[in-house]
């Protein structure tokens, strides 16, 4: 069987493939985040569906400048992290089945539990819930700004669903919500900075018209990694789900001040011509909805193709990777790299530091 | 594993907390039936590529219909290890054994079960036979012969001094040849079947240069099978043929087996309603995987589905007109393709006539390594 790695153990004596997590990388993106948080204003809500961790959970809140709490996609990852002891959570989905809806009691009664609506239905059937078992869930209004995705599409509607929440028995209107990538690949500054100003003055506008209703409106959960910047200047901001930049993917390195903390490592195992060569990293080990991965630190070697069974390499001269020849991939999704994985081996200077568990991986409920 | 999810035989599906990773048990045993008849009475045998599903219940399952080699095939030494420890006795691993962690590994499992290798390298094949004899096990090993670019494996014309390496080497059996066609990327099947018609030639090929050099070839192993598993399974020479998603399908397969049927799905709940014309669910790709292409909505028509994002799937009518979807609604998706489905799954709930029957483990899933 597979040796479990343990600490101290050379990274190049792996059983691979492996997903190594460079903590030196981690960390220094942890810190970014939460150094420019720390003196106030704006707030980290680390989002847990990128790592599934709540050992780096705990990492992004202890680092300063973040809520004690953090962001989840599903319920069962929110059980996954109030089991870790995190006191609050905010599912940032909509959340309808009656046995979902059930758990999602049970938790609000050990921890500040909110989730997020886009219609009246999802209201009706979490106050039915909620009521019930005498428990109190958060609830806020999720705005689309242009995913097209959950999310309110007039302000007007948004207006109409604070109110319907403020009033349903068994729960406490709580505020807005967004989520938006960038509209264009790779923005500069300039434009993150007037994409992002954009889509959070959507939520801002949302929330000053609950507000003109005499509804408080408490928490502006907004923003991706790549705004967590602009947040500090769109005024009524008060949190920023950031999940990316501790773990970074390819399409993101136009954040230059994060580093890739997440690699596959495989093995080269055939070299069937005199530019091709094989390896084991096969596609459900990385996941490539968005193309082949990278290869990391190899000129002139880049990935053709990558199937069920492996990693097909191909080079420009002659291949300098031979039978028994680590390599290393970089991911263009990491969310979905790390959920392909039931443990993260954290390394640093060529050596095993920690195993991560991936606690929440696969809780896709 | 006691997660409030799981929910019991008996159980009626459209119960399940969803996402959930639904089996059709007569679609699946008939999917079995139909392929493995095909191989009663023909020398080629059927040998289930267990990667596609990663989980034991099914593949001894498969084993039991006749048309089956007496085992399976794995991609990893971990997914080996996992069919083994589940009773499985004879398996074929189709990812060459490279580094001393490894080998160590594959010479422990040769004690407990009849493993078969790959190989197309002769330092790994020296590495491998120092070790298997140290360890006072015998290994089979198959040369790997490259019939697609794309693919490991050695020149045609380099498998008969490979063969005779193998054949000399103390602690290895040289058993055979070896090879897999390449992936579903033609959407015609007829040129599908014609590539792999060639493949399959080049195979037999391969074989008759070893055996002019005096060896038995006593397996020779074609892979990558379900959408023309005939094609290698009437050639004469092929001894057995690995398939992988013919029990279950999936998007990526169905053109391709109008005489098969989808039997693995993911039921999904519409959670809103934001547009008229769209409704979004809980199934993004972390439910069904998105590495091969979007889901199929099953049953009603006029519905296109999309995995975009990782935790939420869109579902649009096909002409812009008004959904009747709402939220609470089932839909049934059909994975693009099965193997990265069961892939994000801890188990897989088989059910017949709309009831769980039994609650599968995908004992092999992130077995990688």
């Amino acid at each position: 069987m597979r040796r479990t790695p343990v600490p101290g153990d050379r990274v190049e004596e792996l059983d691979t493939p492996v997903l190594l997590l460079d903590l030196d990388a981690l960390e220094h993106n942890i810190g970014v985040v939460a150094r420019r948080y720390r003196d106030g204003g704006v707030q980290l809500r680390p989002h847990v569906k990128n790592h599934k961790s709540p050992q780096i959970a705990w990492m992004q809140v202890n680092a300063g400048g973040a809520v004690c709490g953090v962001c989840a996609a599903k319920v069962s990852e929110a059980e996954a992290f109030v089991e870790a002891g995190f006191p609050n959570v905010l599912i940032a989905n909509q959340v309808v089945a009656p046995d979902k809806i059930r758990r999602l009691a049970s938790l609000a009664k050990r921890a500040d539990v909110m989730v997020t609506v886009d219609e009246e239905e999802q209201v009706r059937r979490l106050s039915e819930g909620a009521a019930a078992t005498g428990a109190s869930i958060g609830v806020l209004v999720e705005v689309d700004t242009m995913m097209r995705r959950g999310g309110v599409r007039a302000v007007e509607q948004g207006v109409a669903l604070a109110k319907r929440i403020a009033s349903a028995p068994g729960l406490t209107f709580r505020g807005v919500q967004s989520h938006q990538t960038p509209e264009t690949p790779a923005p500069s500054r300039e434009e993150r900075f007037a994409q992002g100003a954009r889509f959070m003055g959507m939520v801002i506008e949302v929330k000053r018209a609950i507000e003109a209703e005499g509804l408080p409106v408490e928490i502006v959960s907004t923003g991706e990694s790549w705004t967590y910047d602009v947040a500090q200047s769109v005024e009524g901001v008060t949190e920023i789900e950031g999940g990316t930049y501790a773990i970074m993917e390819i399409p993101y390195a136009f954040m230059s001040e994060f580093r890739f903390a997440a690699r596959v490592m495989g093995t080269v195992v055939s070299r069937p011509s005199e530019r091709t060569a094989i390896g084991d990293v096969s596609v459900e080990a990385i996941g490539a909805p968005n193309g082949p991965p990278n290869v990391d630190g190899l000129d002139g070697v880049r990935v053709r193709a990558i199937t069920a069974e492996a990693t097909v390499l191909e080079s420009d001269g002659p291949m300098p990777l031979r039978v028994g020849d680590r390599y290393f991939l970089l991911t263009h999704q990491q969310d979905v790299t790390m959920n392909r994985w039931d443990a993260y081996v954290g390394v640093r200077d060529g050596r095993v530091e920690a195993v991560f568990e991936a606690t929440a991986r696969g809780r896709c409920n | 594993m006691e997660r409030p999810i799981l929910k019991p035989p008996g159980s009626p599906v459209e119960e399940l907390d969803t996402p959930a990773l639904v089996i059709d048990l007569d679609a699946m045993e008939r999917n079995v039936e139909r392929v493995h008849s095909f191989f009663r009475n023909r020398a080629a045998k059927l040998r289930p590529a267990a990667h596609s599903h990663k989980t034991p219940a099914i593949a001894h399952r498969q084993l039991a219909v006749e048309g089956a080699a007496s085992g399976v095939a794995a991609v990893s030494l971990g997914e080996a290890e996992a069919f083994a420890q589940a009773g499985v006795g004879d398996i074929l691993v189709t990812t060459q054994i490279v580094g001393a962690s490894k080998v160590a590994r594959a010479c422990a499992l040769a004690r407990s079960i009849a493993l078969t290798l790959v190989a197309d390298d002769l330092d790994s094949v020296r590495a491998l036979s120092a070790a298997a004899s140290g360890a006072g096990v015998a290994i089979d090993v198959l040369v790997d012969a490259q019939t697609h670019p794309d693919r490991a494996g050695l020149r045609l014309g380099d498998a008969p001094a490979l063969a005779r390496a193998v054949d000399a080497a103390s602690g290895l059996r040289f058993a055979g040849v070896f090879t897999a066609g390449g992936p579903l990327s033609e959407r015609d099947t007829a040129a599908l079947r014609a590539r792999d018609a060639q493949a399959v030639g080049a195979l037999l090929e391969a074989r008759r240069a070893i055996e002019a050099a005096g060896l038995t070839v006593r397996v020779a192993s074609y892979g990558n099978s379900t959408h023309d598993y005939d094609v290698p399974g009437s050639a004469e020479g092929i001894t057995e043929v690995r398939s992988g998603a013919y029990p279950l399908l999936d998007a990526a397969h169905a053109p391709h087996c109008p005489h098969l049927e989808p039997a693995a799905m993911v039921l999904a709940t519409v959670n809103g309603r934001p547009e008229p014309g769209r409704a979004v669910t809980d199934c993004g790709q972390k439910a069904i995987g998105r590495d091969a292409g979007q889901p199929v909505v099953l049953g009603d028509g006029g519905l296109v589905a999309a995995a975009n994002s990782a935790e939420h799937g869109l579902i649009d009518s096909a002409d812009g007109a008004e959904l009747e979807l709402a939220a609470g609604d089932h839909v049934w998706l059909l994975p693009p393709d099965v193997s990265t489905a069961f892939s994000l799954h801890d188990v897989a709930y088989a059910a017949r006539g709309g009831v769980v029957e039994a609650v599968w483990r995908v004992e092999a899933r992130g077995a990688f390594a």
